[in-house]
């Protein structure tokens, strides 16, 4: 017992690493380079400071804002509290798990791998470590590219792992989400709207060339399936099929894009490793500004190219000023992901008015357009709105069961999850919602329960405290919406109560309409 | 095909169709029960089924092996062990896994040399559900969505596009509106159909949301608001809608049930007809586990006794309800599978050569089109490129596949571009 203490004491110290230690090396303060964004893109009106916490809370949290917390935020009268909250959210235990959700999902949503190939908890836990670590995204790439063991042991080797240990389908998620480069189209021909050659993807896919993939039928310990391992192999040579005549294979020495090799004698991790230098090395012109354009679409709702694997087509950047200052800075501080999101979240886009969405690639935004959340925020604001129990197992959680291979979540976070599913590498523009989707927030029972004015919900207690009207309007906004209603909102709440004779009904209706609403859905 | 007149009845049809329709849900709302307006409504409805095409897209997830389907080599060293059998039509053999498919080769065209360039799933599936290869840049509406939008009334009361056991290929800039509905289990009402409050408070309840939103539309959002109320009209039609009965197998009787077999997609192919029925123009059912890289012959023997019962059993249905002369069948995969069976006993992707199978919309059965050489290897006669196919198809179903829709980065872009009606198809 005592043992136990000791050693989990000393976790404790090992798993905290200071905030203070990566900011050693040379790089300029986040929010100097926000000024520098701000002098490029020019001013916009700035979003009030209920809009302003709602965003920011959501974008680094996943959370909506409780009311006491925006009461205090209200409150504060210091000129700096906008820099302050954004310090302290990104320092919360929530930021890490919102974020290590995200790229959860970035790097397993297309697979279609069953449970063996992919340990999706084990995974999901991994990632959210690597972002309470502080780890860089040039440390976390490396780990996914050079992972080696046993997938239900070894987290990162699931990325490997959860491609069927497949050279092309690793080397096309590569591309396309650490580059940004969309080059598998480069597979089967050369592609017609971006420069690659077939070769170049094929020596790419090389690199990957000797890791072998092996089922584990006789591991001990229950409940472990067979999980699958990543191995080298001693010798062998991937190899492409030629065009003419696909039965003549053309042995592929390991290239990356921007020409830099390995010797086609490498063994297995000397070649992931080679290439995990490549990608994540400065002199490598997609990897930072991949990062880049991905985090600020998600922060802002639209990016500089119009999607997140443009980056190697011909596409010319929008802002192309701003996106290479972000990405000079954001590699000088050995990509470091905190900062970059404290450098989006303090200029005056970020914080300014929203904007409707660009309807061209040539409009030029200058501040965050509305945005669908994702399906975890989705369930937060749920939970906050509802006030249910995750774990309440008299509420049925139905979701499709034929898919995907790998179960997610469970209960009731699964239900919204599965519904609201959506690839986090869509560009905005083209998320929309689905009739499913209007149904369960029309007619589940989960809603139905926690929407009506009888049992142990927050609409039942308000009313047996005799709360006045335009009160229980306002608390009901503050839930939903994380606002108070503007006088418009209020007169329609207040016409609708007059015309419904059951009181309790009208709220029933207005609180059911509130979490229908588009609203409760945006990012605004 | 002499479905021009059509145009101009749909014309008049879904004007006078949106109106009735949205007195119909007001009436709902009221709480009465007329049963004029439903007759009205009824009535055009059967005007409307007699005239519209209808498709069903039976979808092989991972590629079917078109030698132990349609398309076997007997003899040759490429084959393996399944066998050919004889149909019903003198002169056509296909795979011995298929006896109840053998006897409704009368409905049925087999096109047995379709030849494309993609060999990854993801990719060869969006190509034969778009007609184009990904491109990167644009993202192509799928053909479910394509239909739904030209056959399918803007105030049908059913989605215009169901995609049964699988998710198929969405919209994209077409819209919300023609995104598949997905049933992922044809043995289960799909969740959340029935509304917990009564239908007039229900739309008591929308009309103060949509009411509320306003503002919100004002400050930003308002495309964001309109897609939204789109989606929650449709929904609550749906919802509202007495058609939504098409949905509940427990409807039918048990030896249909029976008749097409207890497979989801058994099951899926008699949702699929409920739903062609009741109007809808476009469902897709789905059957995976064709992606056979390893230990073929056991999974095909698993694989296909439910496809071959469900498919044969869907094909019988729709011809003795008259209404296989007004829907596209289309039997078909992402690609076939290689020629040379692989030290795993299996085969791998193969787009070079491979099959399918079309029947009914004027489709002539009892068929086969095109050919592949002894070996299998590439397609020997009157190779059939995916562009062919696509406009065969919009062809059968009445649509001209020039049409030009507004695409989401601001050009044009034809439904199919290039590509030969395959005219034997019809003759």
């Amino acid at each position: 017992m005592l043992r136990f203490a000791a050693c989990m004491a000393a976790l404790v110290l090992v798993a905290i690493p200071g905030l203070s230690s990566r900011a050693q090396q040379a790089k300029t303060g986040a929010t100097e380079v926000s000024r520098k964004v701000d002098e490029l893109l020019g001013r916009t009106p700035e979003a009030d400071d209920t809009t302003f916490f709602r965003r920011v809370r959501l974008d680094l949290t996943g959370k909506m804002p409780d009311a006491a917390e925006l009461k205090t935020f209200l409150a504060d009268k210091e000129p700096g509290k906008r820099g302050k909250l954004i310090k302290k959210l990104l320092a919360s235990d929530e930021f890490s798990i919102n974020w290590g959700r995200y790229w959860r999902d970035v790097l397993t949503y297309h697979t279609p791998a069953s449970g063996n190939y992919l340990r999706w908890e084990l995974f999901d836990r991994w990632m959210i470590e690597q972002m309470r670590e502080q780890r860089s995204w040039s440390e976390i790439v490396t780990s996914l590219l050079t992972a080696t063991g046993i997938n239900d042991e070894t987290a990162p080797v699931n990325f490997l792992t959860s491609h069927f240990g497949n050279p092309i389908e690793i080397a096309a998620t590569t591309s396309r989400v650490f580059l940004g480069v969309q080059i598998q189209c480069a597979q089967c021909h050369d592609a017609k709207n971006e420069p690659w050659k077939r070769e170049q993807f094929h020596e790419l896919v090389a690199f990957f060339g000797r890791a072998r993939i092996i089922q584990h039928k006789d591991v001990d310990g229950k409940g472990r399936g067979t999980p699958y391992a990543i191995d080298g192999r001693a010798d062998g040579q991937y190899a492409m099929a030629a065009l003419k005549d696909p039965t003549k294979l053309i042995p592929m020495t390991p290239r990356f894009l921007t020409g830099e090799s390995i010797s086609a004698d490498a063994p297995d991790l000397e070649r992931r490793q080679a290439l995990a230098k490549f990608i994540t090395s400065p002199k490598n012109p997609w990897f930072a500004r991949a990062h880049v354009n991905r985090m600020w679409t998600a922060m802002m709702g639209w990016g500089f190219y119009p999607t997140l694997a443009d980056l190697g087509s011909d596409v010319e950047p929008r802002y192309a000023e701003v996106l290479d200052l972000l990405v000079r800075e954001w590699t000088a501080t050995g990509y470091d992901m905190r900062w970059l999101f404290e450098a989006i979240a303090s200029t005056h886009a970020y914080q300014g008015q929203l904007q409707p969405r660009p309807n061209s690639e040539s409009a030029r935004p200058i501040a965050v357009c509305p945005q669908r959340l994702r399906p975890e925020q989705i369930f937060e604001a749920l939970v906050k709105a509802l006030r249910f129990d995750e774990k309440d197992k008299s509420i049925p959680a139905p979701a499709p069961s034929a898919s995907p291979a790998v179960s997610r979540h469970s209960g009731l976070r699964n239900m919204i999850y599965m519904a609201f599913k959506v690839d986090p590498s869509m560009p905005p523009d083209q998320v929309q919602g689905t009739i499913p989707q209007a149904l369960l927030m029309m007619n589940s029972v989960l809603v139905n329960t926690y929407v009506a004015s009888t049992g142990k919900t927050f609409l039942a207690e308000a009313l047996a405290k005799k709360m006045p009207d335009d009160e229980l309007i306002a608390a009901l906004y503050q839930r939903t919406l994380a606002r108070a209603p503007r006088a418009r909102e209020l007169a329609v709440c207040r016409r609708y109560l007059k015309s419904v004779p059951d009181r309790r009904e009208a709220f029933e209706d207005i609180f059911w309409s509130l979490i229908n609403s588009t609203e409760f859905l945006t990012k605004r | 095909m002499t479905n021009q007149p059509q145009t101009c009845v749909s014309v008049r049809m879904s004007k006078d169709g949106a109106m009735s329709r949205r007195g119909f849900l007001r009436w709902l709302g009221a709480g009465a029960v007329g049963v004029s307006l439903f007759d009205r409504l009824t009535l055009f409805g059967a005007e409307l089924r007699r005239q519209q095409r209808s498709c069903i897209l039976l979808w092989m997830a991972g590629g079917p092996s078109q030698f132990e389907t349609l398309d076997p080599k007997p003899g040759a060293e490429t084959q393996g062990p399944t066998r050919a059998i004889d149909t019903v039509t003198p002169g056509i053999r296909i795979a011995e896994h298929w006896p109840r498919l053998a006897r409704h080769t009368g409905d049925f065209a087999i096109l047995r040399s379709m030849t494309s360039r993609e060999g990854n799933h993801g990719r060869a599936t969006y190509l034969l559900h778009t007609s184009y290869a990904p491109s990167g840049g644009i993202v192509h509406p799928g053909m479910g969505s394509i239909v739904a939008r030209a056959l399918g009334q803007a105030d049908f009361d059913l989605p215009n596009f169901v995609s049964i056991a699988g998710s198929s290929v969405g919209p994209s800039f077409l819209g919300v509106q023609h995104a598949p509905f997905i049933v992922l289990d044809p043995n289960r009402p799909p969740d959340n159909l029935t509304t917990p409050v009564a239908d007039q408070r229900l739309n008591r309840r929308l009309n103060l949301m949509r009411e509320l939103e306003e503002p919100f539309a004002e400050s930003g959002a308002a495309n964001q608001v309109r897609d939204h109320q789109t989606l929650y009209g449709q929904t609550a039609r749906f919802v509202l809608s007495p058609r939504v009965r098409s949905f509940n197998l427990g409807l039918e009787p048990e030896n249909v049930r029976e008749a097409y077999g207890r497979s989801p997609y058994g099951q899926g192919c008699l949702m699929a007809r409920r739903l062609v029925e009741a109007g809808v123009p476009f469902v897709e059912v789905q059957s995976s586990g064709w992606d056979t890289h390893g230990n073929e012959l056991p999974s095909l023997q698993r694989l296909i006794p439910p496809v071959d019962r469900g498919t044969a059993a869907l094909l019988r249905d729709l011809r003795e309800r008259g209404l296989l002369e007004r829907t596209l069948v289309i039997w078909m995969g992402e690609f076939g599978r290689t020629p040379r069976i692989n030290v795993n006993a299996g085969r791998d992707h193969f787009p070079q050569a491979f099959n399918l199978a079309l029947a009914g919309a004027g489709v002539r059965g009892g068929q086969v089109i095109g050919a592949t050489n002894q070996l299998g290897t590439e397609v020997s006669l009157r190779p059939v490129t995916v562009p062919d196919l696509f406009v065969t198809f919009y062809r059968a179903l009445g649509i001209n596949p020039r049409h030009e829709n507004q695409s989401n980065v601001g050009r044009p872009l034809r439904i199919v571009e290039g590509g030969n009606v395959v005219e034997e198809v019809f003759r």
